[in-house]
């Protein structure tokens, strides 16, 4: 029998106990960082800004729950699509700040779902609006402001893509600190456009964020076990993302998709039973790194920059990080922002767990970007383990600049 | 009426939580977890497996009690009140709630008191309300003589054995119910025995399977009558019930003006899926009717609705339109419907659109009226 390292005083006890009760009594059972936290008032009710020439929800630090939603537009013409785009603005920056339901005389529907409350908070919520290359067919004349390299998702080698979780119109991402936030925007957001759009698919993932934020090193770890999102580029650097996520001025595209940004959703089941039973040594040589330490193999701490000169075969060629990024001279200018998240859904025909990865990248052009790493990944030895099955190529528009301008504006004026 | 059903149930558990825990005074931030632990509950409450069989039990309780007999109606779902509802035919179920307030003692909520309790918009004088009740009283009483008529041609057709005289029939015998579902489906163990599909069942043999799409299952997937002759004799002694029950039925303002918006939402969650018909292929007919219902009731607060709010019958009226003008495409010369399968992609999409804002105005008539 163990000692136990450290006895609770009575105290403690019996305000732990109470803590678990009103927890379990309220239902919250979704574990301790729901309770736990104390710096939780304040989470809920920091608002990230709405307004600048970039949307939030890119940049932004990541948060727990994401949510993203894959609309089709039914909106009849081009008056109808502006009007859409600016209630969605409007809505958007409503609800990002949190605030309070309109009461309404109660023989009428309430003006919002209540989930959170007569009083919503903030929580950190962003909702990102992107655009697919199927908005830009003949319907509403859009075609010759099409960002250059927007096409529909290719399908690549190993992808099983299921028409029912790919492409759309529209792209909404929703992120906050909790699920709820997120349902209850959505909710929101589709009331108000009822008729302008329909539901194409939608996908929820939820994450634990980095603890220990840091250049080269991250706590997060993919339902592979092993950490993920190791090199992502700091959010923080803002000429970094300038190089990288936003489109410029000097990028050749259309002159309204400055501020923008390609955003790719790739939604990638894990055979999570098959890969628990891979011995660990096929595991690490499959990824390329250390399981437990997320060290490149053959190196000792996470944040190590492989020499793959230097390296020989500890690091297989045929790693996962070594085609996602095998540091070429150059490659540099490659590299993608990208937001992982876990997703967890459902079980498969065959019995199985049907789990994996909400994939998101955001990248100034997507052909160098997110596809330049996919074709060199195509073939890898970890697509035994994985299956993508749906998500999109779309546009994350611009930033709104101001209380008179809205998402979208600068490509319905284009043409 | 399935899915009105398992919506009613849900938001009823949702109540219950919500009752119990905002009694107490509580500070705006327990309250935001309060809320999100209750949709939680909410949401994973076991509600919608419990529904079907729930109805399982009840249908087949009631064939063995007393096969073939006037008591198709005697049973219903299985709540507190079951064993009482069994004597009353008539007993109104989830699907209308009719009865739901006053006669349980466990609804007593705040929303839903104050509803019921609440007085119409004082700009509409009550015997107008009155008289449009008693105009839509008489409509139902119409749709449901209709429906008796319309539905023997049918029966009599399928125990004759003629499978194509039954086919051409099948998709207009319906019209009556569908126009006047939420009354007609209150009655829920009648709901169950004249228009549940079968997925409510165990499966395409279950005898409590029975009513309309046994039968049309029989004719458009099967292409036969043989064997299905005791549930067209069932049908009809089925619809004889719904008769008597709706003769004597009282409908609440309320009941009216929300039964214009309960035949868009079903229309909107089990009709735009296809689901209904599936063996005849014949929505198009289900999904008309249940806008004519609607419609109807529309017209008859019209006036009331032009006087308080004309922007709300403005929208709903374009919204109908909008509707329609999709289905007129899949119109026949000869008045029939196409059958469902012809439905372009971007017609359903653009039928959600356009009910789903339909559904949002008219769920504001409610308002406007102040029932």
């Amino acid at each position: 029998m163990v000692k136990p390292r450290f006895s609770w005083s009575r105290r403690q006890l019996l305000g732990r106990g109470l803590a678990v009760a009103v927890g379990a009594g309220l239902g919250l059972w979704q574990g301790q960082r729901w309770w736990g936290d104390r710096s939780q008032a304040a989470a809920l009710a920091e608002a990230i800004p709405f307004w600048g020439p970039h949307q939030p929800g890119i940049a932004t630090p990541d948060v727990a729950a994401a949510l993203v939603v894959a609309l089709d537009v039914t909106a009849r013409d081009r008056q109808e699509l502006t009007q859409l785009f600016q209630a969605l603005t409007d809505r958007i920056a409503y609800l990002m700040a949190g605030g309070a339901l309109k009461p309404l005389d109660q023989r009428y529907p309430p003006s919002g779902s209540g989930i959170l409350g007569d009083e919503f908070p903030a929580d950190r919520l962003t909702v990102t609006v992107s655009v697919g290359a199927s908005l830009f067919d003949q319907r509403y004349g859009l075609a010759a402001a099409k960002p250059r390299h927007l096409t529909e998702m290719p399908n690549f080698p190993n992808d099983r893509l299921d028409p029912q979780l790919c492409h759309g119109d529209l792209l909404l991402q929703f992120c906050a600190n909790h699920e709820e936030t997120n349902i209850h925007a959505l909710r929101d957001i589709l009331k108000q456009l009822s008729g302008l759009v329909v539901l194409r698919w939608q996908m929820a993932g939820f994450q634990q964020p980095d603890r220990d934020p840091h250049p080269r090193r991250t706590t997060v770890r993919n339902l592979l076990g092993f950490k993920d999102g190791t090199v992502n580029p700091n959010p923080k650097d803002e000429k970094l993302m300038n190089r990288l996520v936003w489109v410029s001025r000097n990028s050749p595209e259309p002159a309204w998709t400055v501020g923008g940004s390609y955003h790719v959703v790739r939604i990638i089941r894990m055979f999570v039973e098959f890969w628990d039973r891979t011995p660990l040594d096929e595991q690490e040589a499959v990824m390329g790194r250390s399981r437990s330490s997320g060290a490149p193999l053959g190196y000792r701490h996470e944040e190590e920059i492989p020499n793959y000169q230097r390296a020989g075969k500890a690091i297989p060629l045929d790693s996962h990080i070594r085609l996602a990024n095998p540091r070429n001279p150059g490659m540099g200018e490659h590299q993608i922002l990208r937001k992982g998240f876990h997703y967890s859904r459902d079980i498969d025909r065959a019995g199985q767990l049907d789990m994996g990865l909400l994939f998101l990248a955001f990248q100034q052009d997507v052909k160098t970007g997110f596809e330049a790493i996919q074709n060199r990944l195509n073939g890898e030895p970890l697509e035994e383990y994985i299956k993508p099955i749906g998500g999109g190529y779309f546009f994350a528009l611009p930033g709104v600049a101001d209380r008179d301008s809205y998402l979208g504006q600068s490509l319905l004026r284009s043409v | 009426m399935r899915l009105s059903n398992l919506r009613h149930a849900t938001v009823a558990s949702g109540h219950r939580i919500f009752s119990h825990q905002t009694s107490a005074a509580m500070k705006n931030k327990t309250k935001l977890w309060v809320g999100i632990g209750a949709y939680l509950l909410t949401a994973l409450s076991p509600t919608g497996c419990a529904v079907a069989p729930q109805q399982n039990a009840a249908v087949s309780t009631q064939e063995a009690a007393s096969p073939g007999a006037e008591s198709p109606v005697a049973s219903a779902t299985a709540s507190p009140g079951a064993a009482a509802s069994e004597l009353d035919p008539c007993r109104r179920g989830a699907g209308g709630e009719g009865g739901e307030g006053g006669e349980g003692g466990e609804g007593g909520e705040g929303a839903e008191d104050s509803s019921a309790a609440a007085t119409p918009n004082p700009a509409i004088k009550p015997e107008e309300l009155q008289k449009a009740v008693a105009d839509y009283k008489t409509y139902v009483v119409q749709e449901v003589d209709r429906l008796v008529t319309d539905t023997k041609v049918f029966t009599d057709r399928v125990i004759a054995g003629d499978v194509a005289g039954a086919k051409a029939v099948y998709g207009s015998s319906r019209l009556g119910w569908e126009r006047i579902e939420p009354i007609a489906s209150s009655f829920a163990a009648l709901d169950g025995a004249i228009d549940a599909r079968v997925d409510d069942f165990k499966g395409e043999d279950d005898p409590a399977f029975t009513g309309f799409h046994r039968i049309e299952m029989g004719l458009f997937k099967y292409n036969t009558t043989k064997g299905y002759e005791p549930f067209a004799r069932k049908l009809m002694t089925d619809l004889q019930g719904l008769k008597t029950c709706v003769a004597s039925l009282e409908i609440e303002p309320r009941d009216m003006v929300r039964g214009a918006s309960e035949l868009i939402e079903e229309v909107s969650l089990g009709k735009i899926t296809g689901e209904e018909d599936r063996y005849s292929r014949l929505d198009f007919w289900s999904f008309r009717a249940n806008l004519e219902g609607s419609q109807k009731v529309v017209n008859l607060v019209r006036p009331m609705v032009q006087r308080i709010q004309p922007t709300v019958l403005q929208r709903v009226d374009r919204d109908f339109a909008a509707v329609n003008q999709v289905l007129e495409k899949y119109k026949l010369p000869n008045g029939d419907f196409m059958t469902y399968d012809k439905l372009s992609a971007a017609d359903k999409k653009r039928l959600q659109a356009d009910l789903a804002k339909l559904a949002e105005n008219i769920s504001k008539l409610r308002g406007v009226i102040g029932v």
